[in-house]
């Protein structure tokens, strides 16, 4: 298993290596530059030369790339354009809230997606199957945007029980120890601060949800369909194994384990920053900052965080991999 | 402290209440916003208190659709603008809250020499939030870090320093209250320069102490002094009581990026925020019955306009530029793209700036017939046209009814939509036939569009050039009789309405919603959002 971590850490550095590559030469090419965003139509031809000066951008492309890749080895992704400050921090001040969105989603998420999934393969072609993946098809149909604004206005304009957006109550003064809210709400305030937080959080977490519960819900039910129907079940049912402990020490471990990659990548895409949900509620997370980037061509921003994309989908799929270990005895690392 | 206030402490440090009963208690003892601070000051060992102050003082919850990512005043971005210009910042002179009208500011006052060539300012008293004197040696280096890119503290690009010290040819401390700028030509539009948000004073020693990340300690000497930033969550200031007009009667201000338009009106409806700026006009007439609620109009300075590259076909011919002049219709987009919150256009200089005349609305009056006619005659009806854009908020809508006006009088009309960068991308190239954009201005002065658009630096916007034009903005600097200056303005505008390449299309209003408790809050015609002049019921 360590060797195989260890293999698979190895292969992780040319890849992150190319995805570098990919995003220096694709955010470059992609139209406009960001001396042009940051002073506008008014500029003389000379102070345009000035500022692409000063932000490094008259160097042939090969130059700039292998100077940020040397400081990017040394945990230094540069500066940033729009903020001027440190790329790491800018991202490390984000990241927690974005994590703690995601996770609080997926938490949501994989137990009742996977419910919801075994249900409907055991009962399937019945009402209960029909009426689920209609829900499922619901919740990869409904734009986030919309679903969004949709709870708001009826969860807290007119029932009042959460707030509207944002991730603290601004006059509680929560101080950002951790950055994330419900530690943070916790240490600052206790019980009551914890309960605030989790007011917040509800509603983008819900929202973010939708899109992988009904994803996680679709395979795992044809997965588990896919195990109701092999060999070894019908002998299980054949010697007289009653249907639940089938499905449940038999069926589920096995059908779980293509479920289980879902879930990974999943997870990756809610961490790349949920850009709408965080949009639509105010969330400080990398997904809004992402897109800042993008649209004033902040290039040391956008190449930090696509770094930082890169690196937690990689991890994550590791680490389904290690799941599958767990979840099925054949696998052996 | 009283002994309650201390007992209270006591109990709080032993762990015996949570924050909110702390401070809740420390309110019920009817404690001011100020001795509430030193009991929290005291109980945590920290400077700032927020729920202390909220219970016993006024905070003011700003919701705005912009993002925060550098309050140094020369960051040019929207948000940074907001939150520091007029509040953290001031300069030496700056507006008349919701005009441009300069009026004395860090300057108590200052003399114009005879040739118009040397301004000198006299300082008043006043201290940065951590202590310093604001003196002259603190303007010159608030100025020379944007001139000179060898300056110490000039940590990334300036923007703003070719339009406000294109004409200055030194900056200099005479003494510690006396700055002495020398123009290198008698240009008169110095002072509205100099209140530009980008001149905001800023305290040498937090320069010093900070370096590149000033941003994430602004310090500088207006009515509000910097408490916190959690970036992408709130940025918070509190009143300076040592602010030399006064300290101001809000006691914080917490600003919020609320980017989502129908969010930040609801937050406003449920009392997350106090105040929330640019209202989508679409729910204004909503809101116009809330008693709970109080609408903020006013104008921005933003001209909304088509420009038509005479380089390039068909524009190359004045009769298309004058049939696309005639042939759109200006008041039907201010109808439905800005349901009415709009200026039908005159010439390029808005409503609110000197050489506005709103009689240039006549040079072209909408009129498809006549527009069609000049189309034929200009024999380039065939050529297929791209209308560029932007992709973002009205601009989609705004293209649409353009294009629809323009196909109406025969021409071939394809929309292209792009992001901001890509779209200058284009036009600095030269690379466009037709576009629709807008000029917001970044001074109060006419020359900031005048010359900016038509004249100066020449970039390939329209491919335009005309001489007479050249000669009246340039002659316009240096006018010191503004009767004289506005006329030359106008005469401009003429001259470059009869060329025809710029179609000013209007000019949008803004409007803010404000619980009906506030009061005393305007719009700032570039944009700002000053609390100074703000009181809550």
């Amino acid at each position: 298993m360590v060797r195989y971590l260890g293999r698979r850490v190895l292969i992780l550095l040319p890849s992150l290596l190319l995805v570098s590559m990919l995003t220096f030469v694709m955010i470059r090419s992609a139209g406009g530059d960001p001396a042009e965003l940051r002073l506008g139509l008014h500029a003389s031809p000379e102070s345009l030369a000035r500022v692409r000066r000063e932000m490094g951008l008259t160097d042939p492309w090969p130059v700039q790339y292998v100077r940020w890749l040397g400081g990017a080895l040394g945990g230094d992704l540069g500066r940033s354009y729009l903020t001027g400050s440190s790329v790491t921090d800018e991202i490390l001040q984000r990241f927690p809230a974005t994590l703690e969105l995601a996770l609080s989603s997926m938490l949501i998420a994989v137990p009742l997606g996977i419910a919801a999934g075994t249900i409907s393969a055991v009962r399937a072609r019945t009402v209960v199957d029909n009426v689920s993946m209609l829900g499922g098809l619901v919740g990869i149909s409904i734009p986030t945007f919309w679903l969004g604004v949709m709870l708001i206005i009826v969860f807290a304009v007119w029932l009042g029980w959460v707030p509207v957006a944002g991730s603290t109550d601004v006059h509680l003064g929560i101080y950002p120890i951790t950055k994330f809210s419900l530690i943070d709400g916790f240490l600052e305030d206790g019980w009551d601060g914890l309960w605030d937080a989790a007011r917040h959080l509800v509603l983008p977490a819900v929202t973010l949800a939708g899109w992988p519960m009904a994803i996680l819900a679709r395979h795992m039910r044809s997965s588990l369909l896919e195990v109701l129907h092999q060999d070894y079940t019908r002998t299980g049912r054949a010697k007289g194994l009653r249907f639940v402990r089938l499905v449940w020490r038999h069926a589920f471990p096995n059908a779980l384990i293509p479920v289980v990659t879902v879930a990974a990548l999943e997870t990756g895409y809610l961490l790349g920053g949920a850009v709408i949900t965080e949009t639509v509620f105010a969330w400080p997370g990398v997904g809004n900052l992402t897109i800042q980037a993008l649209a004033s061509r902040d290039y040391m921003l956008v190449q930090g965080a696509v770094l930082l994309f890169a690196v937690v989908f990689a991890l994550l799929n590791v680490l389904a991999d290690v799941t599958y270990a767990v979840l099925d005895p054949r696998i052996r690392y | 402290m009283d002994e309650r206030a201390a007992l209270l402490v006591q109990d709080y440090r032993a762990g015996r209440y949570t924050r909110r009963q702390f401070l809740g208690k420390a309110a019920a003892l009817g404690l001011g916003a100020a001795a509430l601070a030193a009991v929290v000051e005291a109980a945590e060992g920290r400077q700032v208190l927020p729920l202390a102050e909220a219970a016993a003082a006024k905070t003011l919850v700003v919701g705005f659709p912009d993002n925060i990512t550098n309050p140094d005043p020369v960051s040019p971005i929207f948000g940074d603008v907001k939150v520091t210009n007029n509040n953290i910042n001031e300069g030496i002179v700056r507006w008349k809250t919701g005009t441009v009208t300069v009026e004395p500011c860090l300057a108590r006052s200052w003399d114009i020499s005879l040739d118009g060539l040397t301004y000198t300012f006299h300082l008043r008293p006043a201290t940065f939030h951590d202590g310093t004197p604001v003196n002259a040696q603190a303007v010159v280096t608030s100025y020379q870090r944007q001139i000179d890119e060898k300056n110490p503290y000039h940590f990334y690009p300036m923007t703003m320093t070719e339009i406000v010290f294109s004409n200055v040819a030194s900056v200099q401390a005479v003494d510690a209250s006396t700055v002495r700028i020398t123009q290198k030509r008698p240009a008169v539009n110095l002072l509205p320069n100099l209140a530009v948000f980008a001149e905001g004073i800023v305290s040498p020693a937090a320069l010093a102490k900070y370096g590149k990340d000033y941003g994430t300690h602004p310090t500088g000497s207006g009515p509000y002094g910097f408490e916190r930033w959690t970036k992408g969550v709130e940025f918070v200031e509190s009143a300076f009581p040592q602010y030399w007009g006064g300290r101001p009667t809000v006691d914080r201000v917490i600003w919020k990026t609320i980017l989502d338009n129908t969010v930040r009106l609801e937050q406003l409806r449920t009392g997350e925020l106090d105040v929330a700026t640019q209202l989508d006009f679409k729910d204004v007439p909503s809101l116009r019955g809330d008693p709970k609620l109080r609408l903020v109009e006013g104008n921005l300075l933003d001209t909304h306009y088509l420009i038509m590259n005479q380089a390039k076909a068909p524009f190359d011919k004045r009769e298309m530029r004058r049939a696309v002049q005639r042939a759109v219709n200006k008041a039907n987009i201010g109808k439905v793209a800005f349901a009415g919150n709009f200026t039908t256009g005159a010439g390029p200089c808005p409503p609110g700036v000197l050489g506005y005349d709103p009689s240039l609305a006549q040079v072209y009056t909408y009129d498809p017939a006549a527009a069609k006619a000049l189309v034929q005659q200009s024999g380039a009806a065939d050529v297929p046209i791209t209308l560029l854009h932007l992709t973002e908020g009205f601009w989609p809508q705004e293209a649409q009814l353009i294009q629809a006006d323009l196909q109406a009088i025969g021409l071939k009309v394809d929309l292209q939509g792009l992001d901001q960068a890509a779209l200058f991308g284009k036009i600095n190239a030269g690379a466009h036939q037709i576009y629709l954009n807008e000029w917001v201005m970044d001074t109060g002065d006419p020359d900031d569009i005048m010359f900016g658009v038509f004249s100066a630096p020449r970039r390939k916007r329209m491919g335009y050039a005309n001489v007479d034009v050249d000669r009246l903005n340039t002659d316009a600097q240096v006018e010191r009789n503004p009767d004289k200056r506005k006329a030359m303005y106008v005469d401009a505008q003429r001259r470059i309405m009869s060329d025809g390449p710029f179609v000013t299309l209007g000019y949008p209003k803004t409007v803010w919603g404000a619980k009906a408790g506030v009061t005393g809050l305007m719009v700032g015609p570039l944009g700002d959002v000053v609390i100074r002049g703000v009181r809550m019921a």
